[in-house]
Protein backbone atom coordinates (compact mmCIF):
# COMPACT_ATOMS: atom_id res chain seq x y z
CA UNK A 1 0.00 0.00 0.00
CA UNK A 2 1.19 3.39 -0.90
CA UNK A 3 2.13 5.88 1.58
CA UNK A 4 -0.81 8.08 0.02
CA UNK A 5 -3.53 5.49 0.32
CA UNK A 6 -2.92 4.84 4.25
CA UNK A 7 -3.20 8.46 4.31
CA UNK A 8 -6.22 7.80 2.53
CA UNK A 9 -8.16 5.10 4.82
CA UNK A 10 -6.36 7.27 8.07
CA UNK A 11 -8.86 10.18 6.69
CA UNK A 12 -11.25 8.59 5.95
CA UNK A 13 -11.56 6.40 9.01
CA UNK A 14 -11.20 9.47 10.98
CA UNK A 15 -14.08 11.09 8.70
CA UNK A 16 -16.62 7.92 9.59
CA UNK A 17 -15.64 8.53 13.46
CA UNK A 18 -17.14 12.18 13.99
CA UNK A 19 -20.46 12.07 14.46
CA UNK A 20 -20.77 8.19 15.64
CA UNK A 21 -19.18 7.12 18.86
CA UNK A 22 -15.78 7.75 19.56
CA UNK A 23 -13.72 5.04 19.08
CA UNK A 24 -11.60 4.34 22.40
CA UNK A 25 -8.39 1.84 22.28
CA UNK A 26 -8.85 -0.59 24.73
CA UNK A 27 -6.44 -0.91 27.75
CA UNK A 28 -4.28 -3.18 28.65
CA UNK A 29 -3.36 -4.91 32.33
CA UNK A 30 -2.62 -6.78 34.63
CA UNK A 31 -5.93 -9.56 36.26
CA UNK A 32 -6.15 -9.29 40.19
CA UNK A 33 -8.17 -12.34 42.23
CA UNK A 34 -10.70 -9.93 44.07
CA UNK A 35 -12.99 -12.19 44.78
CA UNK A 36 -12.77 -14.16 48.08
CA UNK A 37 -11.39 -17.80 47.52
CA UNK A 38 -14.68 -20.46 46.72
CA UNK A 39 -15.24 -23.47 48.68
CA UNK A 40 -14.20 -24.99 45.62
CA UNK A 41 -10.72 -23.30 44.94
CA UNK A 42 -7.95 -25.84 44.60
CA UNK A 43 -4.11 -25.52 44.15
CA UNK A 44 -2.62 -28.12 41.96
CA UNK A 45 0.68 -28.19 42.92
CA UNK A 46 3.28 -29.42 39.96
CA UNK A 47 7.07 -30.49 41.14
CA UNK A 48 7.51 -30.62 37.45
CA UNK A 49 9.93 -33.78 37.21
CA UNK A 50 11.08 -33.83 34.22
CA UNK A 51 12.46 -29.53 34.30
CA UNK A 52 12.62 -29.79 38.72
CA UNK A 53 14.13 -25.84 38.67
CA UNK A 54 10.79 -25.00 37.41
CA UNK A 55 7.97 -25.64 39.96
CA UNK A 56 4.53 -24.23 39.72
CA UNK A 57 1.14 -24.40 40.79
CA UNK A 58 -2.12 -23.82 39.26
CA UNK A 59 -5.42 -22.24 41.11
CA UNK A 60 -8.49 -23.94 39.78
CA UNK A 61 -12.29 -23.60 40.76
CA UNK A 62 -12.83 -26.72 40.15
CA UNK A 63 -16.74 -26.38 40.64
CA UNK A 64 -17.04 -24.02 37.34
CA UNK A 65 -13.40 -25.53 35.70
CA UNK A 66 -11.82 -22.05 35.99
CA UNK A 67 -8.43 -21.47 35.81
CA UNK A 68 -7.73 -18.45 37.85
CA UNK A 69 -4.03 -18.14 37.63
CA UNK A 70 -0.74 -19.70 38.83
CA UNK A 71 2.69 -19.10 40.59
CA UNK A 72 6.18 -19.72 40.28
CA UNK A 73 6.91 -21.59 43.31
CA UNK A 74 10.64 -22.37 42.69
CA UNK A 75 12.90 -25.37 42.14
CA UNK A 76 11.50 -29.09 43.77
CA UNK A 77 8.38 -27.42 44.60
CA UNK A 78 6.79 -29.32 46.95
CA UNK A 79 3.60 -27.18 48.46
CA UNK A 80 2.12 -24.18 49.61
CA UNK A 81 1.50 -22.70 53.66
CA UNK A 82 -1.78 -21.16 53.23
CA UNK A 83 -1.83 -18.90 56.91
CA UNK A 84 -5.54 -18.78 58.43
CA UNK A 85 -6.31 -15.68 57.26
CA UNK A 86 -5.24 -15.91 53.84
CA UNK A 87 -3.80 -12.55 53.06
CA UNK A 88 -0.52 -14.29 52.37
CA UNK A 89 0.91 -17.20 50.70
CA UNK A 90 3.99 -19.09 51.46
CA UNK A 91 6.12 -21.89 49.66
CA UNK A 92 9.57 -23.15 50.97
CA UNK A 93 11.87 -22.93 47.51
CA UNK A 94 15.33 -23.77 46.54
CA UNK A 95 17.16 -21.65 43.37
CA UNK A 96 20.67 -21.90 42.51
CA UNK A 97 22.32 -18.93 40.76
CA UNK A 98 22.79 -20.67 37.69
CA UNK A 99 19.68 -22.42 37.34
CA UNK A 100 21.43 -26.05 38.38
CA UNK A 101 24.93 -25.02 39.82
CA UNK A 102 26.03 -22.10 41.69
CA UNK A 103 25.44 -20.28 44.70
CA UNK A 104 22.13 -22.47 46.68
CA UNK A 105 19.55 -19.79 48.16
CA UNK A 106 16.91 -21.67 50.05
CA UNK A 107 13.67 -19.31 50.97
CA UNK A 108 10.17 -19.26 51.87
CA UNK A 109 8.64 -17.23 49.31
CA UNK A 110 5.28 -14.37 50.19
CA UNK A 111 2.77 -14.45 47.56
CA UNK A 112 -0.24 -11.38 47.01
CA UNK A 113 -3.25 -13.96 46.87
CA UNK A 114 -4.72 -10.86 45.15
CA UNK A 115 -1.50 -10.37 42.54
CA UNK A 116 -0.01 -13.99 43.07
CA UNK A 117 3.19 -12.64 42.61
CA UNK A 118 5.72 -12.61 45.54
CA UNK A 119 6.00 -9.79 47.66
CA UNK A 120 9.21 -10.93 49.77
CA UNK A 121 10.74 -13.99 51.22
CA UNK A 122 12.78 -15.30 53.87
CA UNK A 123 15.81 -16.62 53.99
CA UNK A 124 16.07 -20.18 55.52
CA UNK A 125 19.02 -23.20 55.73
CA UNK A 126 19.97 -24.86 52.56
CA UNK A 127 18.26 -27.68 53.70
CA UNK A 128 14.93 -28.29 53.37
CA UNK A 129 13.67 -32.22 52.44
CA UNK A 130 13.27 -32.46 48.23
CA UNK A 131 10.87 -35.26 48.06
CA UNK A 132 7.39 -36.75 46.51
CA UNK A 133 5.44 -33.95 48.14
CA UNK A 134 3.41 -34.85 51.18
CA UNK A 135 1.35 -32.82 53.85
CA UNK A 136 3.57 -33.27 56.47
CA UNK A 137 6.78 -31.50 54.70
CA UNK A 138 5.83 -28.46 56.28
CA UNK A 139 3.06 -26.46 58.14
CA UNK A 140 2.09 -23.61 60.02
CA UNK A 141 1.46 -23.61 63.76
CA UNK A 142 -2.10 -23.49 64.60
CA UNK A 143 -1.38 -20.26 66.57
CA UNK A 144 0.12 -18.84 62.93
CA UNK A 145 3.15 -17.69 64.55
CA UNK A 146 5.55 -20.03 63.01
CA UNK A 147 5.92 -22.00 59.87
CA UNK A 148 7.73 -25.25 60.45
CA UNK A 149 9.52 -27.11 57.71
CA UNK A 150 11.55 -30.62 57.66
CA UNK A 151 15.10 -30.64 56.52
CA UNK A 152 17.12 -33.74 55.86
CA UNK A 153 20.67 -33.31 54.30
CA UNK A 154 21.02 -36.62 55.89
CA UNK A 155 20.87 -34.98 59.30
CA UNK A 156 17.21 -34.92 60.22
CA UNK A 157 16.08 -31.22 61.80
CA UNK A 158 13.04 -28.44 61.84
CA UNK A 159 13.81 -24.92 60.25
CA UNK A 160 11.39 -22.86 62.88
CA UNK A 161 10.14 -19.99 60.79
CA UNK A 162 8.93 -16.79 62.41
CA UNK A 163 6.08 -15.51 59.97
CA UNK A 164 5.53 -12.26 62.63
CA UNK A 165 9.01 -11.05 62.29
CA UNK A 166 9.67 -12.79 58.86
CA UNK A 167 12.77 -14.59 59.66
CA UNK A 168 14.38 -18.00 60.85
CA UNK A 169 13.87 -18.39 64.33
CA UNK A 170 15.87 -21.63 64.94
CA UNK A 171 16.41 -25.27 63.90
CA UNK A 172 15.68 -27.78 66.73
CA UNK A 173 18.15 -30.72 66.13
CA UNK A 174 15.66 -34.51 65.27
CA UNK A 175 17.53 -37.05 64.43
CA UNK A 176 15.75 -40.80 63.62
CA UNK A 177 12.65 -38.45 63.23
CA UNK A 178 11.17 -36.66 60.50
CA UNK A 179 8.20 -35.26 58.58
CA UNK A 180 6.61 -32.02 60.91
CA UNK A 181 2.69 -32.36 61.53
CA UNK A 182 1.90 -28.78 63.13
CA UNK A 183 -0.20 -27.72 66.41
CA UNK A 184 -0.65 -24.96 68.72
CA UNK A 185 2.57 -23.46 69.06
CA UNK A 186 4.18 -27.09 68.39
CA UNK A 187 5.10 -29.43 65.71
CA UNK A 188 5.05 -33.81 65.51
CA UNK A 189 7.04 -35.85 64.14
CA UNK A 190 6.93 -39.38 62.71
CA UNK A 191 10.18 -41.28 64.07
CA UNK A 192 12.22 -44.68 62.69
CA UNK A 193 11.01 -46.79 65.41
CA UNK A 194 7.15 -46.02 65.18
CA UNK A 195 7.18 -43.33 68.03
CA UNK A 196 5.90 -39.94 67.84
CA UNK A 197 8.13 -36.97 68.56
CA UNK A 198 6.43 -33.64 70.19
CA UNK A 199 8.30 -30.32 69.85
CA UNK A 200 6.60 -27.72 72.29
CA UNK A 201 7.90 -24.06 70.89
CA UNK A 202 8.71 -20.76 73.04
CA UNK A 203 7.68 -17.70 72.40
CA UNK A 204 10.46 -17.02 70.30
CA UNK A 205 10.75 -19.97 68.24
CA UNK A 206 12.65 -22.22 70.11
CA UNK A 207 12.51 -25.32 71.32
CA UNK A 208 10.95 -25.15 74.78
CA UNK A 209 10.83 -28.80 75.57
CA UNK A 210 10.58 -32.44 73.82
CA UNK A 211 8.45 -35.61 74.96
CA UNK A 212 8.68 -39.13 72.62
CA UNK A 213 5.28 -41.48 73.20
CA UNK A 214 6.01 -45.08 73.20
CA UNK A 215 5.44 -46.68 69.68
CA UNK A 216 2.22 -46.27 68.21
CA UNK A 217 3.19 -48.72 65.26
CA UNK A 218 5.45 -51.38 64.11
CA UNK A 219 7.60 -49.76 61.22
CA UNK A 220 8.24 -53.54 60.16
CA UNK A 221 5.27 -54.85 60.30
CA UNK A 222 2.67 -52.28 59.13
CA UNK A 223 4.09 -49.18 58.28
CA UNK A 224 2.13 -46.44 58.69
CA UNK A 225 2.56 -44.06 55.45
CA UNK A 226 3.94 -40.30 55.56
CA UNK A 227 0.47 -39.53 53.55
CA UNK A 228 -1.98 -38.20 56.50
CA UNK A 229 -4.93 -35.89 55.88
CA UNK A 230 -6.30 -33.83 58.89
CA UNK A 231 -9.29 -31.91 60.65
CA UNK A 232 -7.94 -29.25 62.87
CA UNK A 233 -5.79 -31.14 65.25
CA UNK A 234 -7.42 -34.60 64.25
CA UNK A 235 -5.27 -36.18 62.00
CA UNK A 236 -5.76 -39.89 60.12
CA UNK A 237 -2.59 -41.85 58.64
CA UNK A 238 -3.06 -44.76 56.64
CA UNK A 239 -0.89 -48.33 56.82
CA UNK A 240 0.31 -50.22 54.05
CA UNK A 241 -1.98 -52.89 55.03
CA UNK A 242 -4.64 -50.41 54.80
CA UNK A 243 -5.36 -49.99 58.32
CA UNK A 244 -6.44 -46.36 59.26
CA UNK A 245 -4.68 -44.63 62.70
CA UNK A 246 -6.42 -41.65 63.88
CA UNK A 247 -4.53 -39.33 66.23
CA UNK A 248 -5.73 -36.46 68.21
CA UNK A 249 -3.18 -34.04 68.39
CA UNK A 250 -4.89 -31.25 70.22
CA UNK A 251 -3.00 -31.34 73.47
CA UNK A 252 0.42 -31.57 74.60
CA UNK A 253 -0.21 -35.34 75.40
CA UNK A 254 -1.02 -37.48 71.99
CA UNK A 255 -3.77 -39.10 71.97
CA UNK A 256 -3.29 -42.20 69.60
CA UNK A 257 -6.90 -43.71 68.91
CA UNK A 258 -7.71 -47.04 67.99
CA UNK A 259 -6.56 -48.22 64.32
CA UNK A 260 -9.76 -49.45 62.15
CA UNK A 261 -9.12 -51.38 58.56
CA UNK A 262 -10.20 -49.93 55.78
CA UNK A 263 -11.16 -53.51 54.23
CA UNK A 264 -13.56 -56.24 55.32
CA UNK A 265 -12.90 -59.98 54.93
CA UNK A 266 -14.25 -60.15 50.66
CA UNK A 267 -12.03 -57.08 49.86
CA UNK A 268 -9.21 -58.64 51.56
CA UNK A 269 -9.49 -61.62 49.70
CA UNK A 270 -9.92 -59.81 46.30
CA UNK A 271 -6.55 -57.84 47.12
CA UNK A 272 -8.15 -54.63 47.62
CA UNK A 273 -5.42 -51.92 49.22
CA UNK A 274 -4.97 -48.43 49.72
CA UNK A 275 -2.03 -46.45 47.49
CA UNK A 276 -0.93 -43.55 45.98
CA UNK A 277 0.38 -40.31 46.37
CA UNK A 278 -1.76 -38.99 47.95
CA UNK A 279 -4.09 -41.47 48.95
CA UNK A 280 -6.54 -39.84 51.33
CA UNK A 281 -9.06 -37.42 51.96
CA UNK A 282 -11.50 -35.84 53.91
CA UNK A 283 -14.52 -33.81 54.73
CA UNK A 284 -15.36 -32.16 57.94
CA UNK A 285 -18.69 -31.22 57.83
CA UNK A 286 -20.33 -34.71 57.01
CA UNK A 287 -17.54 -36.50 58.51
CA UNK A 288 -16.35 -38.41 56.35
CA UNK A 289 -13.17 -40.15 54.92
CA UNK A 290 -12.24 -41.20 51.67
CA UNK A 291 -9.33 -43.39 50.61
CA UNK A 292 -7.92 -44.16 46.97
CA UNK A 293 -8.01 -48.10 46.57
CA UNK A 294 -6.92 -50.30 44.01
CA UNK A 295 -6.43 -54.41 43.96
CA UNK A 296 -2.79 -55.29 44.21
CA UNK A 297 0.35 -57.01 46.00
CA UNK A 298 2.54 -55.88 48.37
CA UNK A 299 4.49 -53.24 47.05
CA UNK A 300 1.45 -51.80 45.53
CA UNK A 301 1.55 -49.20 47.98
CA UNK A 302 2.37 -46.39 45.38
CA UNK A 303 0.14 -47.98 42.69
CA UNK A 304 -3.26 -46.07 41.17
CA UNK A 305 -6.33 -45.97 42.42
CA UNK A 306 -9.57 -47.26 40.26
CA UNK A 307 -12.10 -46.69 43.33
CA UNK A 308 -12.48 -44.29 46.17
CA UNK A 309 -13.73 -45.83 49.12
CA UNK A 310 -15.72 -43.37 51.44
CA UNK A 311 -15.92 -44.19 55.14
CA UNK A 312 -18.38 -42.92 58.18
CA UNK A 313 -15.56 -41.31 60.43
CA UNK A 314 -18.41 -42.06 63.54
CA UNK A 315 -19.02 -45.38 62.15
CA UNK A 316 -15.92 -46.53 60.44
CA UNK A 317 -17.86 -48.56 57.97
CA UNK A 318 -17.79 -48.13 54.77
CA UNK A 319 -20.53 -46.43 53.21
CA UNK A 320 -19.76 -45.75 49.30
CA UNK A 321 -17.58 -46.87 46.62
CA UNK A 322 -16.97 -44.54 43.88
CA UNK A 323 -15.40 -45.76 40.73
CA UNK A 324 -13.06 -43.64 38.78
CA UNK A 325 -13.51 -42.93 35.33
CA UNK A 326 -9.76 -42.98 34.98
CA UNK A 327 -7.16 -44.15 37.37
CA UNK A 328 -5.80 -41.48 39.88
CA UNK A 329 -2.84 -40.89 42.21
CA UNK A 330 -3.69 -37.89 43.68
CA UNK A 331 -7.34 -37.28 45.52
CA UNK A 332 -8.77 -34.17 47.07
CA UNK A 333 -11.85 -33.51 48.60
CA UNK A 334 -13.02 -30.01 48.63
CA UNK A 335 -15.04 -28.23 51.89
CA UNK A 336 -17.78 -27.05 49.88
CA UNK A 337 -21.31 -28.17 51.71
CA UNK A 338 -21.24 -30.05 48.65
CA UNK A 339 -18.30 -31.48 48.26
CA UNK A 340 -16.16 -32.58 45.01
CA UNK A 341 -13.50 -34.91 44.54
CA UNK A 342 -10.91 -34.40 42.33
CA UNK A 343 -8.63 -36.70 40.86
CA UNK A 344 -5.55 -36.83 39.08
CA UNK A 345 -2.78 -39.21 37.68
CA UNK A 346 0.46 -38.50 37.60
CA UNK A 347 1.51 -37.65 34.12
CA UNK A 348 -1.66 -37.00 33.28
CA UNK A 349 -2.39 -33.04 33.00
CA UNK A 350 -6.15 -33.81 33.52
CA UNK A 351 -8.14 -32.34 36.73
CA UNK A 352 -11.04 -34.81 36.87
CA UNK A 353 -13.94 -33.39 38.95
CA UNK A 354 -16.74 -35.68 40.91
CA UNK A 355 -19.03 -34.88 43.02
CA UNK A 356 -18.25 -36.38 46.47
CA UNK A 357 -21.42 -37.21 47.24
CA UNK A 358 -22.89 -39.17 44.38
CA UNK A 359 -19.44 -40.03 43.00
CA UNK A 360 -20.61 -38.52 39.47
CA UNK A 361 -18.17 -37.32 37.32
CA UNK A 362 -18.98 -33.73 36.48
CA UNK A 363 -15.50 -32.58 34.10
CA UNK A 364 -12.14 -32.31 33.16
CA UNK A 365 -9.89 -29.63 33.30
CA UNK A 366 -7.60 -30.34 30.64
CA UNK A 367 -3.71 -29.02 29.97
CA UNK A 368 -3.01 -28.61 34.16
CA UNK A 369 0.64 -28.99 34.48
CA UNK A 370 3.23 -31.84 34.02
CA UNK A 371 3.70 -33.81 37.46
CA UNK A 372 0.67 -32.40 39.58
CA UNK A 373 1.09 -34.74 42.65
CA UNK A 374 -0.14 -32.77 45.79
CA UNK A 375 -3.76 -31.51 45.53
CA UNK A 376 -4.96 -28.69 48.20
CA UNK A 377 -7.78 -26.73 49.16
CA UNK A 378 -7.33 -22.73 48.96
CA UNK B 1 4.03 -36.09 26.10
CA UNK B 2 5.83 -39.37 24.96
CA UNK B 3 7.41 -39.06 28.29
CA UNK B 4 3.99 -38.94 30.44
CA UNK B 5 2.80 -41.63 28.11
CA UNK B 6 6.34 -43.87 29.02
CA UNK B 7 5.61 -43.28 32.61
CA UNK B 8 1.87 -44.71 33.05
CA UNK B 9 2.96 -47.56 30.48
CA UNK B 10 5.75 -48.41 33.11
CA UNK B 11 3.97 -47.89 35.60
CA UNK B 12 1.24 -50.28 34.28
CA UNK B 13 4.07 -52.73 33.30
CA UNK B 14 5.52 -53.06 36.60
CA UNK B 15 2.20 -53.90 37.90
CA UNK B 16 2.17 -56.64 35.45
CA UNK B 17 5.27 -57.77 36.15
CA UNK B 18 4.89 -57.94 39.60
CA UNK B 19 1.71 -59.54 39.69
CA UNK B 20 3.05 -62.98 37.19
CA UNK B 21 6.59 -62.70 39.19
CA UNK B 22 7.55 -66.03 42.03
CA UNK B 23 9.11 -63.82 44.36
CA UNK B 24 9.52 -64.88 47.75
CA UNK B 25 7.38 -61.70 48.55
CA UNK B 26 4.58 -63.34 46.21
CA UNK B 27 4.88 -66.37 48.34
CA UNK B 28 4.28 -65.12 51.58
CA UNK B 29 1.50 -62.46 50.04
CA UNK B 30 -1.06 -64.45 51.79
CA UNK B 31 0.76 -64.40 55.10
CA UNK B 32 0.97 -60.89 55.00
CA UNK B 33 -2.54 -60.04 54.33
CA UNK B 34 -3.96 -62.41 56.80
CA UNK B 35 -1.80 -62.00 60.04
CA UNK B 36 1.20 -59.75 60.76
CA UNK B 37 4.36 -61.05 59.12
CA UNK B 38 7.13 -62.55 61.45
CA UNK B 39 9.57 -61.36 59.37
CA UNK B 40 10.72 -58.32 58.01
CA UNK B 41 9.45 -57.80 54.77
CA UNK B 42 12.95 -57.83 52.87
CA UNK B 43 16.32 -59.04 54.44
CA UNK B 44 19.03 -56.09 53.87
CA UNK B 45 22.57 -56.23 53.83
CA UNK B 46 23.80 -58.90 56.48
CA UNK B 47 26.39 -59.83 53.77
CA UNK B 48 28.66 -61.62 56.66
CA UNK B 49 28.49 -65.27 56.34
CA UNK B 50 26.72 -65.45 53.29
CA UNK B 51 28.49 -67.39 50.46
CA UNK B 52 30.22 -65.43 48.09
CA UNK B 53 30.06 -66.19 44.53
CA UNK B 54 30.14 -63.59 41.56
CA UNK B 55 27.27 -61.35 40.53
CA UNK B 56 26.06 -63.11 37.26
CA UNK B 57 26.74 -61.18 33.90
CA UNK B 58 23.89 -59.24 32.67
CA UNK B 59 24.81 -61.26 29.00
CA UNK B 60 23.40 -64.70 31.20
CA UNK B 61 20.03 -62.84 31.21
CA UNK B 62 17.04 -63.30 29.18
CA UNK B 63 15.35 -60.69 27.98
CA UNK B 64 14.77 -56.95 29.56
CA UNK B 65 15.35 -58.31 33.09
CA UNK B 66 19.49 -58.13 31.61
CA UNK B 67 18.86 -54.86 30.06
CA UNK B 68 19.89 -51.74 31.71
CA UNK B 69 18.17 -49.57 29.78
CA UNK B 70 14.92 -51.32 30.45
CA UNK B 71 12.87 -50.83 33.85
CA UNK B 72 12.08 -54.26 34.43
CA UNK B 73 15.70 -54.55 34.53
CA UNK B 74 16.67 -56.94 37.70
CA UNK B 75 17.97 -54.46 39.66
CA UNK B 76 15.83 -51.65 39.34
CA UNK B 77 13.51 -53.24 41.34
CA UNK B 78 13.14 -50.33 44.08
CA UNK B 79 14.01 -47.48 41.68
CA UNK B 80 12.14 -44.08 40.90
CA UNK B 81 13.57 -41.88 38.79
CA UNK B 82 15.75 -42.10 34.98
CA UNK B 83 17.57 -45.29 34.57
CA UNK B 84 21.28 -43.60 33.98
CA UNK B 85 22.10 -46.38 31.56
CA UNK B 86 19.62 -44.19 29.27
CA UNK B 87 21.47 -40.62 29.79
CA UNK B 88 24.86 -41.74 28.87
CA UNK B 89 25.80 -43.33 31.95
CA UNK B 90 25.36 -47.12 32.57
CA UNK B 91 24.23 -48.79 36.31
CA UNK B 92 27.43 -48.17 37.95
CA UNK B 93 28.81 -44.84 36.68
CA UNK B 94 26.74 -41.15 36.39
CA UNK B 95 26.25 -39.88 33.18
CA UNK B 96 29.21 -37.62 31.82
CA UNK B 97 29.42 -34.37 33.45
CA UNK B 98 27.24 -35.08 36.78
CA UNK B 99 28.02 -35.78 40.05
CA UNK B 100 27.50 -38.89 41.93
CA UNK B 101 26.12 -38.60 45.03
CA UNK B 102 27.53 -40.80 47.96
CA UNK B 103 24.12 -40.74 50.32
CA UNK B 104 22.19 -43.33 49.12
CA UNK B 105 18.97 -45.40 49.49
CA UNK B 106 19.20 -49.13 49.05
CA UNK B 107 16.57 -51.99 47.84
CA UNK B 108 17.35 -55.37 47.48
CA UNK B 109 16.46 -57.20 44.51
CA UNK B 110 16.24 -60.66 43.85
CA UNK B 111 18.53 -62.10 40.45
CA UNK B 112 16.48 -63.93 37.71
CA UNK B 113 19.42 -66.38 37.20
CA UNK B 114 20.86 -67.28 40.67
CA UNK B 115 18.04 -66.65 42.47
CA UNK B 116 20.00 -65.23 45.57
CA UNK B 117 19.00 -61.46 46.43
CA UNK B 118 21.38 -58.80 46.19
CA UNK B 119 21.55 -55.54 48.01
CA UNK B 120 21.39 -52.63 45.00
CA UNK B 121 22.81 -49.30 45.93
CA UNK B 122 20.56 -46.21 44.27
CA UNK B 123 23.02 -43.42 43.92
CA UNK B 124 21.90 -40.05 42.23
CA UNK B 125 23.52 -38.66 39.78
CA UNK B 126 22.89 -34.53 40.57
CA UNK B 127 23.78 -30.87 38.97
CA UNK B 128 22.02 -31.19 36.21
CA UNK B 129 18.28 -31.24 34.49
CA UNK B 130 16.47 -34.29 35.13
CA UNK B 131 18.24 -36.69 32.16
CA UNK B 132 13.96 -37.51 30.61
CA UNK B 133 14.67 -41.12 29.88
CA UNK B 134 13.37 -44.45 30.68
CA UNK B 135 11.53 -43.17 33.68
CA UNK B 136 10.67 -45.91 36.23
CA UNK B 137 8.92 -46.10 39.24
CA UNK B 138 8.95 -49.68 40.96
CA UNK B 139 8.83 -49.78 44.58
CA UNK B 140 9.66 -53.78 46.20
CA UNK B 141 10.87 -52.63 49.32
CA UNK B 142 10.19 -49.16 49.29
CA UNK B 143 9.30 -47.42 52.73
CA UNK B 144 7.88 -43.90 53.62
CA UNK B 145 10.37 -41.02 54.22
CA UNK B 146 10.70 -41.69 58.01
CA UNK B 147 13.19 -44.71 56.90
CA UNK B 148 15.21 -42.37 54.52
CA UNK B 149 17.76 -45.32 53.85
CA UNK B 150 14.84 -47.54 52.15
CA UNK B 151 13.00 -44.69 50.60
CA UNK B 152 12.66 -43.73 47.16
CA UNK B 153 11.12 -40.59 46.96
CA UNK B 154 13.59 -38.90 48.65
CA UNK B 155 15.76 -36.63 46.23
CA UNK B 156 19.18 -38.60 47.27
CA UNK B 157 21.53 -35.54 45.38
CA UNK B 158 23.27 -34.98 48.90
CA UNK B 159 25.66 -33.63 49.97
CA UNK B 160 26.43 -33.16 46.23
CA UNK B 161 27.30 -29.29 44.89
CA UNK B 162 24.15 -28.92 42.70
CA UNK B 163 20.94 -31.14 44.46
CA UNK B 164 19.60 -31.11 41.57
CA UNK B 165 18.11 -34.72 40.01
CA UNK B 166 19.48 -36.06 36.77
CA UNK B 167 19.43 -39.41 37.06
CA UNK B 168 19.99 -42.72 39.50
CA UNK B 169 22.38 -46.01 39.33
CA UNK B 170 22.11 -49.37 40.28
CA UNK B 171 24.95 -50.54 42.44
CA UNK B 172 25.35 -53.74 43.93
CA UNK B 173 27.20 -53.31 46.90
CA UNK B 174 26.50 -57.17 48.65
CA UNK B 175 24.35 -59.91 48.81
CA UNK B 176 21.71 -60.27 51.14
CA UNK B 177 20.08 -63.08 53.30
CA UNK B 178 17.40 -63.83 55.09
CA UNK B 179 18.02 -61.92 58.19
Amino acid sequence: MSKKAILAVILACLAGSAGAAEFRPETMGVATLDRAPGPNWIWANDFTFGFMPDGRTYLLDAGSGEFLGMMSTGSMFLKLDIPADRKVIYNAATYYERVVRGKRTDVINIFDPKTLDVIGEIPIPPKRLTSIPTLINSGITNDQRFLVLYNMTPAQSVSVVDLANRRLASEVITPGCAMTLPGERRFRMLCADGTLLSVELDAEGREARRARSAPFFDPRKDPLTEKPVRSGDQWWFASFGSMIQPLDLSAEVPRFLPAWSLLGDADRAEGWRVGGIQHLGVHDKSGRLYALMHQGGPDTHKDPGTEVWVYDLATRKRVQRIALRDPATSILITPADEPLLIAMLIGVPNVEVYSATTGQHQRTIGEIGHTVAFLQNY
Amino acid sequence: MKTFDRWIENSARGMARRTSRRHLLTRLGGLLAGSAMALPLLPVARGEGATRVPLPLDADVEGDAGDPTKCEYWRNCAIDGYACACCGGTPTSCPPGSELSRITWIGTCRHPVDGRDYVVSYNDCCGKSPCGRCQCNRNEGDRPLYLPAKSNDINWCQGTKSNIYHCTITAVIGQAVEG
